[in-house]
């Protein structure tokens, strides 16, 4: 008997190898479109966000907070539109780091494991100013709870390594080649440019259209997914 | 990579273990006589959970779609929002507020005012909280019908999302979501052994010495 990439027979239902699952099935394949659409739609939908909000989600402290009271009814809004940016962002992510995977595994993987802290549910700190606002509490109260909320916000402050998990994810699929060279180049810019319009007060328009680099990037190196070669 | 093999695996069992110890281990938050303390302590535990469930759900979706693709796509498709439910702990601004001297009723009010936002609303949690349930009733459906992990596995995601579900629809027993978490560790442990024992690099170590014949008669 030759070995074979077979499982050995153990009698178990579970433990066989030979799947159902085509990896160019119609499922498969709708998948892969999906994800790759989902790696575009994302973070241009974030972008949309930010160009159209009526928050200046760029500056921050009392004149932030002030400017949300003046505002507050758009907030619902901005909160359904970010909410559904997340879990295409997610599919994105997934299809791009499986495509820088595929050229540079360790590479691709330390980008994915950084790049999820961009997915991690934490307290939304405008949801607290929304609340207190909406609630009756005065500018300075909500401003102190908005500046210094629960200590495990904290987490929150990951973003920046998630930028970076981004980044190597389009390094990756640089030097893999695994991906257009566009996606990959645009991947590694965005996430440099996507921080900037904070730490400079730019305007919202601005920070939307880094993540419009973020949109070509992520779906760039997702379009890796489609090629005929490799899984 | 020990890690790409063994990693999404330990996640798969801590996620579900940590959701069914944090409703051992502390008491739901409550507003009057909030314990700010207590609450820190739920609120640190709370980031194991926040961390690695989507990841760990993400790998019960890999294994169910090995045996029934179309259903553990869906599965997969309407499960992971829910673990992404962006605003986190609601009960930080309460938090927040109690150490801020905000009187008690304005913090009820400001939990109502919460409720009204989108992850909040009865369509977040439709889109959220019974997506969830539904996904997960659909990947255990699928760990069933395409048997790529054991029986029981597939078994316990079904009973733990249709506690899941009654939870969205009628007010359980505080007990019910450790028992609801329990189970899903169960599941989700038996989809981590069969993600380990499927991972391509134990394929190829089985394949290893791929033309090796036997003596004839082996």
């Amino acid at each position: 008997m030759a070995y074979s990439c077979a499982a050995p027979a153990t009698g178990r239902p579970w433990s066989h190898d030979e799947y159902r699952h085509d990896p160019r099935s119609g499922v498969d394949t709708f998948a892969r479109n999906f994800m790759v659409a989902a790696a575009f739609a994302g973070p241009a939908v974030m972008a949309v966000a930010l160009m159209t909000s009526p928050l200046p989600t760029t500056t921050e402290g009392e004149a932030y907070v002030r400017a949300f009271a003046a505002n507050l009814d758009a907030y619902a809004w901005s909160s359904w539109v970010f909410l559904a940016a997340f879990p295409l962002i997610l599919a994105g992510l997934l299809a791009a780091a499986r495509v820088a995977r595929q050229g540079k595994p360790v590479l691709g993987l330390v980008g994915l494991v950084l790049a999820f802290l961009m997915m991690i549910p934490s307290a939304s700190i405008d949801d607290t100013l929304y609340s207190a606002l909406k609630s009756g509490v005065d500018v300075a109260t909500a401003t102190k709870m908005y500046s210094t909320p629960a200590p495990t916000a904290i987490v929150g402050e990951l973003f920046p390594l998630a930028l970076i998990g981004f980044l190597l994810i389009g390094v990756a699929a640089l030097l893999g080649k695994t991906a257009p060279t566009w996606g990959a180049i645009a991947l590694i810019v965005g996430p440099i440019l996507v921080p900037i319009p904070w730490i400079t007060g730019m305007s919202t328009v601005v920070a939307g259209a880094a993540w419009l680099v973020m949109a070509a990037g992520l779906g760039g190196v997702a379009l890796g997914l489609l090629r005929r070669t490799g899984s | 990579m020990k890690i790409a093999r063994y990693g999404p695996a330990a996640l798969m069992v801590i996620a579900p273990l940590s959701l069914a110890l944090g409703g051992v281990l502390f008491p739901y938050p409550t507003i009057r006589g909030h314990d700010p303390q207590g609450y820190l302590a739920l609120a640190w535990f709370s980031q194991i959970w926040l961390l690695t469930l989507a990841p760990a759900v993400i790998g019960v979706g890999v294994v169910a779609m090995r045996g029934a693709p179309l259903l553990g796509a869906l599965g997969l498709v309407l499960t992971v929002p829910g673990t992404l439910n962006a605003d986190g702990n609601p009960y930080d601004l309460v938090y927040a507020g109690v150490r801020e001297g905000v009187p008690v009723a304005t913090l009820e009010r400001m939990m109502e005012r919460v409720y009204e936002l989108p992850a909040y609303s009865p369509a977040g949690v439709w889109l959220y909280g019974v997506a969830f349930g539904a996904g997960a009733l659909l990947l255990g459906v699928a760990l069933l019908v395409g048997r790529s992990a054991p029986w029981w596995a597939g078994f316990a995601l079904v009973a733990s999302a249709v506690v899941a579900m009654l939870g969205a629809w009628v007010e359980l027993p505080d007990v019910a979501r450790p028992i609801g978490w329990t189970l899903a560790t169960a599941a989700f442990a038996g989809c981590a052994v069969s993600l380990v024992r499927h991972h391509p690099t134990s394929a190829a170590r089985r394949s290893s010495p791929p033309t090796v014949e036997e003596p004839s008669g082996a």
